[in-house]
């Protein structure tokens, strides 16, 4: 996962906060539903026992004034009865502050009925007081009037133990209503709670993690700059950053390191950069540098800085523009050191130029052997051909064998110079590689050397060649080169016989100690039945005007081996010879597939 | 065929005193039919050639290295020419450079000699280049055919 993700408040977080403040706010709100709840409940029962309390007075007033009533009548003591009308007020009281207790019309119906009940049973208490008060008691009457009062009583008693009972049961039904409501919403509340507390667990949990992996990736990230800041140490290079936004610079640790300085030694800005820059480049530079802030566009230039202790570095600085993950238009650069690849270049180049100036002298070398060079000498054989065609004669014996010896010279110098500028075109670099069939190569080598080889009576054995990568008019050089050679150092009694033949190299074979397993080559080998020479020659022959002494005289310029030897190495190959004196010579090619 | 009556019209342009000699010998000695007219530059040759009354050969043998006026100017002007359309052209130098064949062979010379260095080649080469049929010789030049060999 990437940072900026973990770093931005996901979905995740987003819900478990939604759900979680949905769940509190429920909570709170089935709390506050139940405490109403329970007020109206206390209401409720404080009501319904108020209500029970003040029946029960009324039963206990009447059954109180019976039994005063009873006593007096008895003793007649008036001790026993107290004021009706207090007791008449009392009872109304009571009875006007049931009413209004109830709410329900069967309710106050019962109390209307209670009402006159009662109002009957205290007329017939002064009916009673009235009978006993009289002067001529009728103890019939009276008794009779006595039971009465008691049934009523009785029956008033009745009436308002149902009123209790109905209370009662109403109260207990209520508690068991209750009950269950608190119960269901407290189990609700709970569970409301305990989800609540999971989904908020959970989220800490996913905060815990993601901050571990931040915590993790962060190290990470420290160790990548470290890496990476060493990295830039070592191969002087260094970056940096330009907010456009926000107008901030920033340059990494080694940008101060390749100004001479210790990481972050000023502060990053554009203005404490510039004057490190030489004072010949830092107009260009900023010029430069306004310009790509201007319209945006990249940058690459090289310039130069001038360190604290006045050495001077070459940087190649390339900058282009970018957006960071906050969507702001930044610029990027890398900040390069380049001194020692600048000078090497400036010195490669200044090499190159004389390399340049050395091959042009080459050619006009060349131009003159091949063409100023050759003319006086054409002039010089022409008219020794016009003297030997005409005056030949007339010449002394002595003067003749001078004559012989200049028309040698001559010739020999025309050799020399042809075979130099053979020499001097194996040096030239336009080489152009092409496929090339070698047995057809050979067949034109054979067809030029025709004249040679029938002279020297020779016989040529050619043997299947492979089709090579090479510069073909080289390639054919090198054989006329070498052909001519084993037909000039021909022994005399013998004809020569050549043989060229190729094969595939075998894995491991060494040339000159060089192992080539790793690419395929060929062998070429020309052998011939010559004079040979001692094997500790073999280096020298390839020499450049190296000639190696022999009995005979042989007409050699000392070039052509050389030739050769320039040719194969063109060609990526190597050459070597063994020779045997008297016997032969094997020139052997090693040329790349 | 050259017939006797009717001479073959050759030129030469050749700074150089010394072959110009030799060539007017080696031309002698070969007892062809002829009128040799010889040139010392290029500019010479031009301004002869581009004169109204003049007779235009039938070959010009036409040196490379030349003050004035160069042999390869002196090709690239008269194959400009329709006029000049039927002469043809030998290259008659020292060189045997690729470059110069290779320039001279585009710049439509009809064949390049290589000046021998023995008297008895250089009868030879003219006898040979003087007799040559130039219709066959075109009609199948190449590269190979272009430079003469004996």
């Amino acid at each position: 996962m990437k940072l900026k993700e973990l770093l931005t408040p996901t979905l995740v977080y987003r819900t478990a906060l939604g759900v979680s403040f949905i769940l509190v706010i429920s909570v709170a709100i089935v709390f506050h539903i139940q405490m109403k709840s329970l007020n109206q409940s206390v209401d409720l029962i404080s009501d319904s026992n108020k209500k029970q309390f003040e029946l029960e007075k009324i039963i206990t007033e009447i059954i109180q004034r019976e039994s005063g009533i009873r006593s007096y009548i008895i003793t007649k003591d008036s001790l026993f009865y107290e004021n009706n009308l207090q007791l008449k007020r009392k009872l109304f009281n009571g009875l006007s502050q049931l009413k209004t207790g109830y709410s329900s019309r069967e309710d106050i119906q019962n109390i209307e009925n209670l009402s006159k009940d009662i109002q009957k049973r205290l007329a017939l208490f002064e009916e009673v007081l009235a009978i006993s008060n009289s002067k001529r008691t009728d103890p019939a009457l009276l008794h009779a009037k006595l039971i009465e009062g008691n049934m009523q009583t009785k029956a008033i008693q009745q009436k308002i133990y149902k009123l209790i009972d109905k209370e009662v049961t109403k109260l207990k039904l209520h508690n068991i209503n209750h009950r269950y409501d608190i119960e269901t919403s407290t189990i609700t509340a709970f569970s409301l709670t305990i989800i609540t507390l999971v989904v908020l667990l959970f989220s800490l949990n996913k905060i815990n993690l993601d901050f571990v992996k931040v915590r993790k990736l962060n190290e990470e990230l420290k160790f990548v700059n470290q890496v990476s800041d060493n990295a830039e140490k070592v191969a002087g290079i260094s970056h940096w950053k330009i907010n456009i936004k926000t107008g901030k610079f920033f340059y990494s640790d080694n940008f101060f390191r390749i100004l001479g300085l210790k990481p972050h030694a000023f502060e990053q800005n554009l203005d404490n950069f510039t004057p490190f820059i030489h004072p010949d480049d830092v107009e260009d530079a900023v010029r430069q540098h306004e310009e790509s802030m201007r319209n945006h566009t990249p940058t690459s230039m090289i310039y130069r800085i001038v360190r604290q202790d006045g050495e001077i570095r070459y940087i190649n600085s390339t900058g282009d523009f970018t957006h960071n993950s906050k969507g702001e238009l930044v610029k990027i650069g890398v900040s390069n050191d380049i001194t020692e690849e600048y000078t090497n270049k400036l010195a490669l180049e200044e090499k190159n130029r004389t390399l340049i100036a050395m091959n042009a002298e080459l050619e006009s070398f060349n131009q003159i052997v091949s063409h100023d060079l050759q003319e006086p000498l054409r002039k010089i054989q022409m008219f020794i051909s016009r003297i030997e065609d005409s005056d030949f004669e007339t010449i002394s014996e002595k003067g003749r064998d001078y004559f012989s010896k200049i028309k040698n010279a001559a010739n020999r110098m025309q050799n020399l110079m042809m075979d130099l500028v053979d020499y001097s075109k194996t040096i030239k670099d336009d080489k152009v590689f092409v496929k090339t069939n070698l047995n057809k190569l050979l067949e034109d080598v054979v067809h030029e050397l025709a004249l040679n080889i029938e002279e020297k009576n020779a016989v040529i054995e050619i043997g299947n060649l492979p089709k090579l990568n090479t510069i073909p008019f080289q390639i054919h050089q090198l054989f006329v080169n070498l052909i001519s050679n084993s037909l000039k150092y021909s022994k005399e009694a013998t004809s020569p016989v050549i043989k060229i033949k190729a094969v595939k190299i075998k894995n491991g074979e060494k040339i000159n100690d060089i192992e080539l397993s790793d690419k395929k080559y060929y062998k070429i080998t020309v052998t011939d039945n010559g004079i040979g020479f001692k094997q500790e020659f073999s280096e020298k022959i390839f020499m450049l005007f190296k000639r190696l002494e022999t009995d005979i005289d042989y007409s050699g310029t000392g070039i052509g081996l050389a030739i050769c030897k320039k040719i194969i190495e063109n060609h990526n190959g190597f050459i070597k010879a063994e020779g045997k004196p008297d016997i032969g010579s094997v020139f052997i090619l090693y040329l790349p597939k | 065929m050259i017939k006797d009556k009717s001479p073959i019209n050759i030129m030469l342009a050749d700074d150089d005193e010394d072959d110009r000699n030799f060539f007017n010998d080696a031309i002698k000695e070969l007892k062809i039919n002829n009128n040799l007219t010889v040139f010392k530059n290029g500019r010479e040759l031009m301004d002869y050639l581009e004169h109204p009354n003049t007779i235009l050969p039938h070959i010009l043998f036409l040196d490379l290295n030349m003050p004035s006026k160069n042999g390869n100017e002196c090709l690239k002007e008269i194959r400009q020419n329709s006029k000049f359309k039927d002469i043809s052209i030998a290259i008659y130098s020292t060189s045997s450079a690729e470059k110069d064949i290779e320039e001279t062979f585009v710049g439509g010379a009809n064949i390049y000699i290589k000046k021998p260095n023995d008297f008895t080649n250089l009868k030879k080469v003219l006898k040979e280049v003087v007799n040559i049929n130039w219709q066959f010789h075109t009609s199948g030049l190449n590269k190979d055919t272009f430079f003469f060999s004996i």
